[in-house]
């Protein structure tokens, strides 16, 4: 039972850091522009779709994923500009409702491009390692390393550029950031585009760890929803963390407990969290609103 | 008190009309528009929650299979009457649904739309896993269908069409009631701004409690009728991206906020693929692309466009005699 455990402890943390990669951009949109977009897990899903479609018609692997992102990063843009930009003074609920009905169009095309039918793209990077208590695919230490840099590359987006000040005095107070001279659509623009780029990256590289098909964004959204309340709206390493700790828990529970309790056990969390710290489990909302 | 008793006059002369009607329908058509009464039920009862308090449910969808597969059970296997059945299944989807909210309503906003949709995805799944009660994938089979009504001799598909024009007639009473009740009011206080209704001292808890409950117990009845009538469940009609996220669209599109709009809703988003043809394919995305549409260009859904001509049409008639001036909107 126990000698399981590093691989189980492994194993959580190639998932968490899946999760945390698709709540980063969830979490930055969330946390700036108050847009709770359910369509995040569908811009995961059309840059896996793209890649997978990319790399069947004889494009790179690697190629495919920075094309895939693109198109994806497009397909954000515009989906801001036509569902999410009309409804800026609408009440959330609206914003919601918009994101569910975006989530259902994107994912419903999807169906009738690529069909329902799951598909795979084969590892760029195969082979496995083997170590005393566990092994692991080299591509899922890729995933894990690009999960850490993607929360570095945002971080220092955040923290050390001009745009990055100009999103944070956004996500503070867009009254006050539009007095100081900057351009909230623009500053709109870029926080998408960025969220955009962390979905379509995600799924782009994922879709060869997991199988493809039109609804596989749902489930890691939700993921990503429920890692947001438990590292707290906005704060980039709460996501990360939370991803990781969700991970690790979902696994567990698969391993230990039953593998058909696995995402009720997920719920169970959220669930804990909301009723005992529902500012999230690591520290303070950086973005309190 | 005039307009309260119109509120109770016009549903029941439509019900007795179209009970009148069913007859001469043939069986067809009899058959889609039970869906669309059944859809109805589910429309008005889930805009009781969603339309007056304000709170995006999206657990509804297990809430209706929960009553389903409870019909299905009482019904077939411990040989109960349809009609003792009927209200229990309510009353079992009504505590599932008292559960639920108990959690849920620890929060709010998206994050109640998020803990909702994922305790539907639970709830989907469990119909998966308690294979002995549901039958799983394979489905539940042979439910019997409603009894026939007394005093009507009416072949099945009248028969059915009536039980649940019947169901309608009932929820939408139901529901006007709680709409003008003390707690009917309450709920509007909560949707309008939650913290000020706390303020003033209105019990919010009591009201949306009784909201969710309302809604889950008339999802519970629908889903037994549903079962009833189809003679067979099986999970796939529970999905939250497919009855969860209908009983959002028909609300939307009917208009949040009436009890009649999500009535139109339902009858014109039943009908409309059936009339059609649309390729069933087609028809999530139909539905994402009006409710969309709506949110959009007409959030207050058809009850609030046809709210908006009929008042363009009053004014009009009102200017008309002295000024002659071009109308602008609302023309139809």
């Amino acid at each position: 039972m126990l000698d399981m455990l590093p691989q189980q402890l492994v194993n959580g943390l190639t998932l968490g850091s899946t999760y945390a990669l698709i709540a980063l951009g969830l979490t930055l949109v969330f946390g700036v522009l108050l847009i709770p977009n359910f369509a995040h897990g569908e811009l995961y899903m059309l840059g896996a779709f793209s890649t997978y479609a990319l790399v069947g018609a004889g494009v790179n692997f690697w190629l495919a994923v920075v094309i895939a992102t693109v198109i994806v990063i497009a397909l954000g843009v515009v989906l801001d500009r036509l569902v999410f930009q009309p409804l800026d003074h609408s009440s959330s609920l609206s914003l919601m409702i918009a994101a569910l009905a975006a989530s259902i169009i994107l994912q419903q095309t999807a169906t009738i491009i690529w069909g329902s039918e799951p598909r795979t793209t084969p590892s760029p990077i195969p082979g496995v390692l083997r170590m005393a208590g566990f092994s692991i695919a080299y591509f899922q230490i890729f995933v894990i390393a690009l999960t850490l840099a993607a929360w570095g590359g945002v971080w220092l987006v955040l923290n050390r550029s001009r745009l990055g000040l100009a999103i944070r005095a956004v996500a503070q107070n867009k009254g006050a950031a539009q007095l100081m001279g900057i351009e909230l659509r623009d500053v709109r623009l870029a926080t998408f585009a960025i969220g955009a780029l962390l979905g379509g990256l995600g799924g782009a590289i994922l879709s060869a760890n997991f199988p493809v098909y039109p609804t596989m964004g749902i489930n890691p959204v939700l993921k990503a929803f429920v890692v947001l309340v438990l590292g707290g709206i906005g704060n980039l390493w709460g996501a990360i963390l939370g991803g990781l700790l969700l991970g690790i828990v979902e696994v567990m529970v698969a391993g230990y407990i039953s593998s058909q309790l696995q995402d009720v056990g997920t719920f169970m969390i959220l669930v804990l969290v909301l009723l005992l710290r529902p500012q999230g489990l690591f520290g303070r909302v950086v973005l309190e609103r | 008190m005039h307009s309260r008793t119109r509120c109770y006059l016009i549903p029941t002369a439509l019900l007795a009309a179209a009970c009148a009607a069913t007859p001469f329908l043939n069986d067809y058509v009899r058959y889609v528009a039970t869906l669309a009464a059944i859809w109805a039920v589910l429309a008005v009862s889930f805009d009781v929650l969603l339309g007056y308090t304000g709170y995006l449910s999206l657990a509804h969808g297990a809430l209706f299979g929960v009553g389903a597969y409870a019909g299905g059970l009482l019904t077939s296997r411990a040989g109960w009457n349809f009609w003792l059945a009927l209200p229990v299944c309510g009353l079992i989807a009504m505590v599932a649904g008292i559960i639920v909210a108990l959690l849920a309503f620890r929060t709010k906003g998206l994050y109640f739309a998020v803990l909702t949709l994922g305790i539907g995805l639970i709830g989907h799944q469990m119909f998966f896993v308690a294979e002995d009660w549901t039958g799983g994938v394979v489905g539940f089979v042979g439910i019997p269908s409603p009894p026939a009504l007394p005093l009507l001799t009416l072949d099945p598909a009248g028969n059915n069409l009536i039980i649940s024009l019947l169901l309608l007639w009932v929820t939408y009473l139901a529901a006007g009631v709680f709409v003008h009740s003390p707690l009917g009011a309450a709920s509007l206080a909560i949707r309008e701004d939650v913290v000020l209704a706390q303020a003033l001292g209105i019990r919010i808890a009591a009201a949306r409690m009784t909201a969710f409950a309302f809604s889950a117990f008339f999802a519970g009845t629908a889903g037994a009728l549903f079962a009833a009538i189809s003679n067979f469940v099986a999970p796939e009609s529970f999905a939250v991206m497919t009855t969860g996220f209908q009983m959002v669209v028909l609300v939307v599109v009917g208009g949040m906020g009436t009890l009649w709009g999500p009535i139109l809703g339902a009858i014109l988003l039943t009908t409309l693929p059936e009339t059609l043809r649309v390729a069933s394919n087609y028809s999530l995305l139909a539905y994402g692309v009006l409710l969309l549409g709506f949110m959009l260009f007409a959030p207050s859904g058809i009850a609030g466009l046809l709210k908006k001509a009929w008042r363009a049409r009053q004014t009009r008639a009102a200017v008309a005699a002295p000024v002659a001036r071009p109308a602008t909107e609302g023309v139809r």
